[in-house]
């Protein structure tokens, strides 16, 4: 059972096996992780214990490390992988499957350009970019707010940078769905089993809008 | 530091056979079961957990009255108790030392507060003393005649003279920044009554309005201060102390928001629209959302443009407190419940709600600037309605969407041609309607700062406090909708969006507030009607437009934003240096117990009256 208010971050992958990751899969090739549960609606919940942590800098004074694990296998060889702490693409180390894995190409710019200048049912929380010809005086910039795109400060400051992360919020519920990156990097809190159907959302609006690219022989990316 | 500890108690006097007698008592109970025809009384909040004064002992002791003054500055000597009022004289200390009254009363004397001290000697009053801070001087533009042409005008216009003459001297008195306020309504209301376009019936209404207004904020303010024997009120609870700090507490929320729109006053951005070349090609009803000409920036000053000077004043508008009129505005005057005085913590009663009646004040500006008030205008408004490129400028084009922004919200559907007379019928019949929806805009964009939640969650549950409106729930569900439409214009299926979030927050309301009264009729009712809803809100989108871009002003929103990230910094019922940078942001964070609490109602009170930041 994953406690409310849970963060998580991952990366999204595709297998270069074209194989579907299964959570069975990780779960034999890595001692110590186990399914807890099968959502059905497509994600696994799965832990890790261990006497070891995973992270690389964590101080080794507890009997025992368990990390939370949420897999959502995609089309085909596509998958997203998150944990409770910054330590998915670890796993993936751990199962020795990293380098059978590449991640996928968003086109934040142009993402953070439409929902600013044709805003629909997300708005933006967040904005990470960095800044160009300023040399080393200015390099980067992160801007908040509850509706970024609304911004006419906001819009003015796009001609300047290069957005490289966008945290989404749902309009209507006004509710964080998930941060996003251009190397696919995901980062979402678990609220309620509604967090990961938000989720799901949010990603097939990516791939619908093709912001999501995998290769560039293949466009349709639909998580599902 | 000084802090609020100790609870309620209950002062009362007693007059009768020339004896005045001094009581307190800890519970309300034993107070009114004294309470006669010549009681009167008033609630002391103690500082420190001090106990009721025992004013009753058979020996010599002091109460001392001080005030206006912020309680975070007061030192309480030892021995002595200190009580805060809702008076204007609002701290109150309980001395039984003769050699520490002198000290106290001649340290007064040179002060910048007014003071009043009774010795007491076994329950009676045995003395009284007072001191001002100022004095009244005659000022010379309230005396000057008010010539009116009518009869029937002059007992209405004498009354505002002598109701304006009294309470001008009394904020002389006192050293309050109401005085400069009072002379401004002065000048303005003349200007206005001088006028010779004005109808009689309209200038007997205003002076009428303002004759109540004046005698509210003068007895409301000054009620309760010395003498204080002679200056009862007739709010029962506040009889003896009377109501001054609440209604300061008013007035510097009034004067905050009217500070934000003096430096950037509403007339002023939109007559800069004339500068501007009108739009060619579409009308500015027919341009969509996402068009490139709403990115502008229309009312913000160019680099080397002036601001333009206004002629004169602004209308001040003094709020006070009504039994009657609850949250109520007219054009000359602005009402809070009595209730707030007590419950101002909580969303029902909160002060804020007073931002939708100034809300109202602005989009009186507005409107009374951009559409016509004479044949002339009319006239001039028609042409350029029947020949867009007889617009010679922005503005033309402007008075043109909003006037047929206006049209659009009647039944005679957005697509009849009507005639001229049918046209102006149509503005008429539809402005009350217009009128609230964009103070609803105004009020959502401003004072909320678009904080979609905050803003239903203070009008519904505001609303709930007001019986019998059942009938209105239709009307205010399609206000808040083309509220919260301005802040989804520019989306991809907006007017849907803003419906499903409507929808989404009122049910959570509906959880957080399961007694209010109408958020269940409002969600059924959306619900129910969902299709024409969302009829009405396209209707009305031209409004929520010309709301959106042409009574926005950024530089008059950082005004009124201005220090809100601080006001949660402060500590409930403490009096420390740290001052209330925002009066606004101030309400929104501490208006939100579920339940009025006196004590907590009055360190709201005193911090906005005492407190704010200059």
């Amino acid at each position: 059972m994953l406690s409310p208010r849970m963060p998580f971050t991952g990366n999204l992958y595709l297998r270069k096996d074209a194989l579907e990751q299964r959570a069975a899969d990780l779960c034999s090739r890595v001692k110590g992780l186990q399914v807890i549960s099968d959502g059905g609606e497509g994600w696994t919940h799965l832990t890790f214990t261990s006497r070891m942590p995973l992270e690389k800098d964590i101080r080794r004074d507890l009997p025992e490390y368990q990390y939370d694990f949420l897999l959502r296998p995609g089309r085909g060889s596509r998958f997203l992988l998150v944990a409770n702490h910054d330590v998915a693409a670890t796993l993936l180390d751990r199962a020795a499957i990293a380098s059978q894995v590449y991640r996928p190409e968003i086109d934040v710019g142009r993402l953070v350009a439409e929902l600013a200048s044709k805003p629909g049912k997300y708005s933006m929380g967040a904005v990470f970019a960095r800044i160009e010809g300023q040399g080393q005086a200015l390099r980067s910039s992160s801007l908040y707010g509850g509706d970024l795109g609304e911004s006419e400060l906001f819009r003015r400051l796009l001609t300047e940078i290069m957005p490289f992360r966008v945290t989404l919020r749902d309009v209507v519920k006004r509710t964080e769905v998930f941060s996003i990156a251009s190397r696919g990097e995901v980062a979402f809190t678990y609220s309620s089993a509604q967090s990961l159907h938000d989720v799901d959302s949010g990603l097939r609006f990516l791939s619908e809008r093709e912001y999501l690219s995998w290769d560039s022989e293949e466009k349709d990316v639909d998580l599902r | 530091m000084l802090k609020l500890a100790g609870g309620t108690h209950f002062l009362v006097l007693r007059t009768g056979g020339g004896r005045r007698v001094v009581d307190c008592f800890r519970r309300f109970d034993e107070a009114v079961a004294k309470h006669d025809g010549s009681s009167r009384i008033s609630p002391i909040f103690a500082v420190s957990n001090a106990p009721p004064p025992t004013c009753s002992e058979d020996t010599l002791s002091y109460l001392l009255f001080v005030g206006p003054k912020y309680p975070g500055d007061v030192e309480v000597p030892d021995k002595v108790d200190c009580f805060l009022s809702l008076g204007l004289l609002n701290i109150l200390f309980y001395i039984r030392s003769q050699e520490i009254a002198d000290t106290f009363r001649a340290s007064l004397s040179t002060g910048e507060t007014g003071w009043e001290c009774w010795t007491i000697r076994g329950g009676v009053i045995d003395d009284i003393q007072c001191g001002f801070p100022g004095r009244s001087t005659l000022r010379d533009e309230i005396s000057a005649p008010l010539v009116v042409d009518r009869k029937s005008l002059v007992p209405t216009a004498r009354e505002f003279q002598t109701a304006l003459a009294s309470a001008v001297g009394k904020a002389q008195l006192y050293k309050q920044p109401t005085e400069q306020r009072l002379l401004n309504y002065n000048t303005v209301l003349r200007n206005f009554l001088m006028n010779g376009s004005v109808r009689d019936v309209e200038r007997q209404q205003s002076l009428a309005i303002a004759n109540v207004s004046i005698a509210r904020l003068n007895w409301q303010t000054y009620g309760g201060t010395s003498q204080i024997l002679e200056t009862s009120i007739p709010l029962a609870m506040h009889s003896l102390l009377g109501i001054g700090t609440p209604v300061l507490a008013l007035q510097a929320l009034t004067s905050f928001v009217e500070r934000a729109f003096e430096l950037f006053p509403t007339r002023s951005w939109l007559s800069r629209l004339k500068n501007r070349p009108a739009r060619r090609g579409t009308s500015l009803i027919g341009t969509p959302a996402t068009d490139g000409f709403w990115t502008q920036d229309f009312l913000s000053l160019a680099p080397g443009e002036v601001q333009e000077q206004l002629e004169g004043p602004n209308l001040p508008l003094f709020a006070t407190f009504s039994g009657r009129d609850g949250f109520r505005s007219t054009s000359i005057s602005l009402s809070a419940p009595n209730e707030s005085i007590t419950g101002c913590n909580t969303p029902s009663w909160t002060l804020q709600t007073l931002t939708h009646e100034m809300s109202h004040t602005q989009i009186r500006i507005a409107l009374g600037f951009l559409l016509p008030s004479s044949q002339q205008e009319q006239d001039s408004l028609w042409s350029t309605i029947r020949d867009s490129e007889a617009a010679t400028n922005l503005l033309d084009q402007v008075r043109v969407f909003l006037a047929e922004a206006i049209r659009n919200l009647g039944a005679q559907g957005i697509h009849e041609a009507l005639t001229r007379d049918q046209f102006f019928v149509a503005l008429k019949e539809n402005l009350h309607e217009a009128h609230e929806i964009l103070a609803h805009v105004f009020d959502l964009m401003y004072f909320y700062q678009g904080d979609e939640k905050a803003y239903l969650r203070a009008v519904w549950v505001s609303w709930a406090s007001i019986p019998h409106i059942e009938d209105r729930v239709k009307n205010y569900v399609v206000r808040v909708l083309c509220a919260l439409y301005a802040n989804s214009l520019r989306r991809d299926d907006g007017a849907e969006l803003t419906l499903q979030t409507v929808e989404t927050t009122l049910l959570e309301l509906d959880q957080e507030f399961p007694e209010s009264l109408y958020i269940p009729e409002a969600l059924a009712e959306l619900q129910g009607n969902r299709k024409a809803y969302l009829d009405k809100l396209r209707l009305r989108s031209p409004l929520v437009k010309f709301a959106r871009h042409f009574l926005w002003s950024k530089d008059a929103a950082k005004i009124l934003s201005k220090g809100a990230d601080l006001a949660q910094s402060l500590t409930s019922g403490a009096f420390t240096e740290e001052r209330v940078k925002n009066p606004l942001a101030f309400l929104g964070a501490w208006s939100r117990d579920k339940v009025p609490e006196p004590i907590r109602s009055i360190w709201i009170l005193q911090q906005l009256a005492l407190g704010v930041e200059h």
